[in-house]
C-alpha cells in the first residue's frame, strides 16, 4: 500500500494535480491503509505543522513586503542603487542584483522580491538596451538572494522542521547571500561588457535618492537589529515591519492608500493559503515516511558503508536538485529535511551548514523547469512568455546557482563565521 | 437551468468574497495583536497570552477555507507540463481528470477533519488562553475548508462537462452542416 501511494503520488502529480492534493492524497493513503493509523491522525499532524508560533512570521514577511510594493518603498531601493551603480558597464544590472539583496533583508518573499524590484527595473532596463528576458532572467536569478539574506521564510520553515535557532539561521544566510550577489555581479561584468555606459547621476541626484529611501533603508536595522538586540522575536519583528511598512508608506511617502492595504492583505491570504496548504500536507506526508522508519533505515545505511560529511552533503544537494525540477521549494524542505536531519546529526554536520548547502539546490528549483515559479513570477512581472525567460536564464545563470551550491558545501566555515561571531541563541 | 445557474454564480461569488474578507480580517488581526504584544510587553512589561496564541490558533481559518477559491482561479502550485501540452478534448479531458483527483482527495480529508472535530468535541478540550475557545472550533477549519473545495472542484468539473458536450454538440452540427 506504500508503494501505491508514492506510485498514486507520482502519476497525479504528472497530470498537473495541484501538488497539495498530490501529497494528502498519497499520504492519506500511507497513513490510512498502509499504517492503518486512525483517521484523525491526519488532522492532527497538518493542525502541529501549520500553527507553529514561528510560521506565523512567513505571512507577515510577505504582509510587510506586499505593503511595501504599494507604499512605494521599493521604488526608492531601486532609484537610491541605480544612481550610485547605473553609470558602470552593466550597472542597471548590478543595481537590480543590489536591489533584491536589500528588498530580501526587508521582506523575506521571493515572489514579493521579484515583484517588486524587477516591476520597476525591467522596463527600465529595457528602456536602456538590455534585453527584457535577460532583466527577467537576471531577476530571477537573482530572487535567491532574498531567501538568503535575512529575514528569509527558508530559514524560518528550516527551523520550524528542525529546531534550530531562527536567529542564527538568519546570520548563515548573511555571507553566502553576499557570496551569491558577488558572483552574479562577476557574471553581469563579463556579460555586460561591451555595453555603452550610461552618464553618471549627478551627487545631488545621488544624495536626494539615498534621502528618500532612508526609511526604506531603515527597515533591516528595525527589523534585524530588534531581533538581535532581543528585544522581539522573530515573529513579532515581522509584524513590527508590517506596522513600519504601513508607517513609512502612509506617513513618508504617501502612497500607501486603504485600498492598496486591501489589496497587499488580499496578496498576504493569497500566498498563506496556497503555501500553507503545502506545508501542511506534505509535512503529512513526512510524517507518514518516518513512521515507516524510512529516515532511520537510511541513516544506519548510509553509515555502515561509511558516507563521509562531505560526501552526504553532495548526495543531499543531488537530491534537493533533481527533486527541484518536479516540486516547489517548501515542499521539498519539508520531504528532504526530516529524511536528512537524522544523517546529519550522526555525522556531525552543522545544521547552519546543512540549511545554506541544500538551500542552494533547492533554490535552484525556483528556476527549472516544468515547476520553477521564480521564472514563471519573473516572466509575468516582465509580460514575457516563459520560455524566453528560461533560455536567458540558461546555461550561464543556472551555472553560477551550480557554482555557488559548491561553494556553500566546501566552505562550511563562511556560513558559520557570522554565527559563531555573534554568539545569537 | 439558466436560473439555477445564475444562482449559483450569485452565491459562488458570494461566498469568495466573504471568504476573502473573513481571511483579511484575520490577518490584519494578527497582524496589530502581536504588535501590540511586543508594544506592551516592551514598554508596560505586560503581556496577554490570548495576543500570541490566537494569531497562531487562528491561521487555519486563512489557510484551508480558501483552498477551494484559489482552485477555481488556479492559483494553486502544480505541475502544469501535460495540460499546457494538449488542447481542446485532450486536454478538457485531463481537466476532469485533475477535478476527479481534488474530489477524491478532498473528500478523504474532509472525512479526516470531521473525524478530528468529532474527536476533539468529545475530549472537551479547551484553548490555554484568557478567552477560552474550544478546540473542535479551531479544527473546524479543516473539514470548513475542505468542504468549500469540494464545491468549487464540482463547479469546476460541471463547467468542463458542459464545455466538452457544447463543443461535440458544434463539432456535430458542423458535420452535419458541411454534409
Amino acid at each position: 500500500m506504500i508503494t501505491f501511494g508514492i506510485l498514486l503520488g507520482i502519476a497525479t502529480l504528472a497530470i498537473g494535480v495541484p501538488i497539495f492534493i498530490v501529497f494528502g492524497l498519497s499520504g492519506g493513503v500511507i497513513v490510512s491503509m498502509g499504517l492503518n493509523l486512525p483517521w484523525s491522525t491526519i488532522t492532527q499532524i497538518t493542525f502541529e505543522a501549520t500553527t507553529k508560533y514561528i510560521l506565523l512570521a512567513i505571512p507577515l514577511f510577505i504582509f510587510a513586503g506586499a505593503l511595501m510594493i504599494d507604499g512605494g518603498l521599493a521604488q526608492r531601493l531601486v532609484g537610491v542603487f541605480s544612481s550610485f551603480v547605473g553609470h558602470l558597464r552593466g550597472g542597471l544590472a548590478i543595481s537590480l542584483v543590489l536591489a533584491m539583496a536589500f528588498f530580501g533583508a526587508i521582506s523575506g518573499s521571493i515572489l514579493a522580491a521579484i515583484v517588486a524590484i524587477g516591476g520597476v527595473l525591467i522596463p527600465i532596463m529595457e528602456e536602456k538596451g538590455y534585453s527584457k528576458a535577460y532583466a527577467a532572467a537576471l531577476t530571477a536569478a537573482s530572487a535567491g538572494l532574498a531567501s538568503l539574506i535575512p529575514p528569509s521564510n527558508g530559514a524560518i520553515i528550516f527551523c520550524a522542521i528542525t529546531g534550530a535557532s531562527v536567529a542564527k539561521a538568519f546570520m548563515a544566510g548573511i555571507l553566502p547571500g553576499l557570496v551569491n550577489a558577488g558572483l552574479l555581479i562577476i557574471l553581469i561584468i563579463f556579460q555586460c561588457r561591451k555595453m555603452e555606459p550610461l552618464p553618471p547621476a549627478k551627487w545631488k541626484e545621488r544624495w536626494l535618492s539615498l534621502y528618500h529611501a532612508i526609511p526604506a533603508i531603515l527597515s533591516p536595522v528595525i527589523i534585524l537589529g530588534g531581533i538581535y538586540a532581543g528585544i522581539f522575536t522573530p515573529t513579532e519583528a515581522a509584524a513590527v515591519s508590517c506596522v513600519w511598512a504601513v508607517v513609512v508608506g502612509v506617513f513618508f511617502y504617501r502612497e500607501l492608500t486603504w485600498a492598496k492595504m486591501g489589496k497587499s492583505l488580499k496578496t498576504t491570504v493569497i500566498a498563506t493559503s496556497i503555501i500553507f496548504a503545502l506545508i501542511a500536507t506534505a509535512s503529512f506526508l513526512s510524517v507518514a515516511f518516518s513512521y515507516t522508519r524510512f529516515p532511520q533505515n537510511l541513516t544506519n545505511f548510509l553509515l555502515s558503508v561509511g558516507v563521509s560529511p562531505l560526501s552526504f552533503l553532495l548526495m543531499s544537494a543531488l537530491v534537493c536538485f533533481i527533486l527541484g525540477f518536479f516540486i516547489e521549494v517548501v515542499p521539498i524542505m519539508y520531504l528532504t529535511i526530516p529524511i536528512m536531519l537524522p544523517m546529519a546529526v550522526a555525522l556531525q554536520v552543522d545544521l547552519l551548514h546543512l540549511y545554506i548547502a541544500t538551500g542552494a539546490f533547492i533554490g535552484l528549483g525556483l528556476l527549472t523547469p516544468p515547476v520553477c515559479v521564480g521564472a514563471y513570477t519573473a516572466a509575468a512581472t516582465a509580460r514575457l512568455p516563459a520560455n524566453l525567460v528560461l533560455k536567458a536564464l540558461f546555461p550561464w545563470f543556472f551555472l553560477v546557482g551550480i557554482v555557488y551550491g559548491l561553494i556553500c558545501i566546501f566552505w562550511p566555515e563562511m556560513i558559520l563565521l557570522i554565527p559563531n561571531m555573534m554568539k545569537v541563541g | 437551468m439558466g436560473k439555477i445557474g445564475n444562482a449559483y454564480k450569485k452565491f459562488s461569488s458570494g461566498l469568495e468574497n466573504v471568504l476573502f474578507f473573513m481571511a483579511c480580517l484575520i490577518m490584519g488581526g494578527s497582524t496589530v495583536l502581536i504588535f501590540v504584544e511586543v508594544i506592551t510587553r516592551y514598554f508596560f512589561q505586560s503581556s496577554r497570552a490570548f495576543m500570541e496564541e490566537y494569531p497562531r490558533l487562528f491561521l487555519p481559518y486563512i489557510i484551508f477555507p480558501l483552498l477551494g477559491v484559489l482552485l477555481k482561479h488556479e492559483r494553486h502550485i502544480s505541475t502544469d507540463l501535460l495540460p499546457q501540452m494538449l488542447q481542446g478534448r485532450a486536454k478538457s479531458i485531463v481537466k476532469i481528470l485533475i477535478y476527479l483527483f481534488v474530489l477524491g482527495g478532498s473528500i478523504m480529508l474532509l472525512g479526516a477533519g470531521v473525524e478530528a472535530v468529532k474527536h476533539f468535541r468529545m475530549m472537551g478540550e479547551l484553548s490555554i488562553t484568557e478567552f477560552v475557545i474550544p478546540m473542535w472550533v479551531i479544527y473546524l477549519a479543516f473539514p470548513l475548508g475542505f468542504a468549500i473545495l469540494i464545491l468549487y472542484a464540482l463547479e469546476l468539473l460541471v463547467k468542463e462537462c458542459i464545455s466538452i458536450a457544447s463543443t461535440a454538440k458544434q463539432a456535430s452540427k458542423g458535420r452535419e452542416e458541411a454534409r
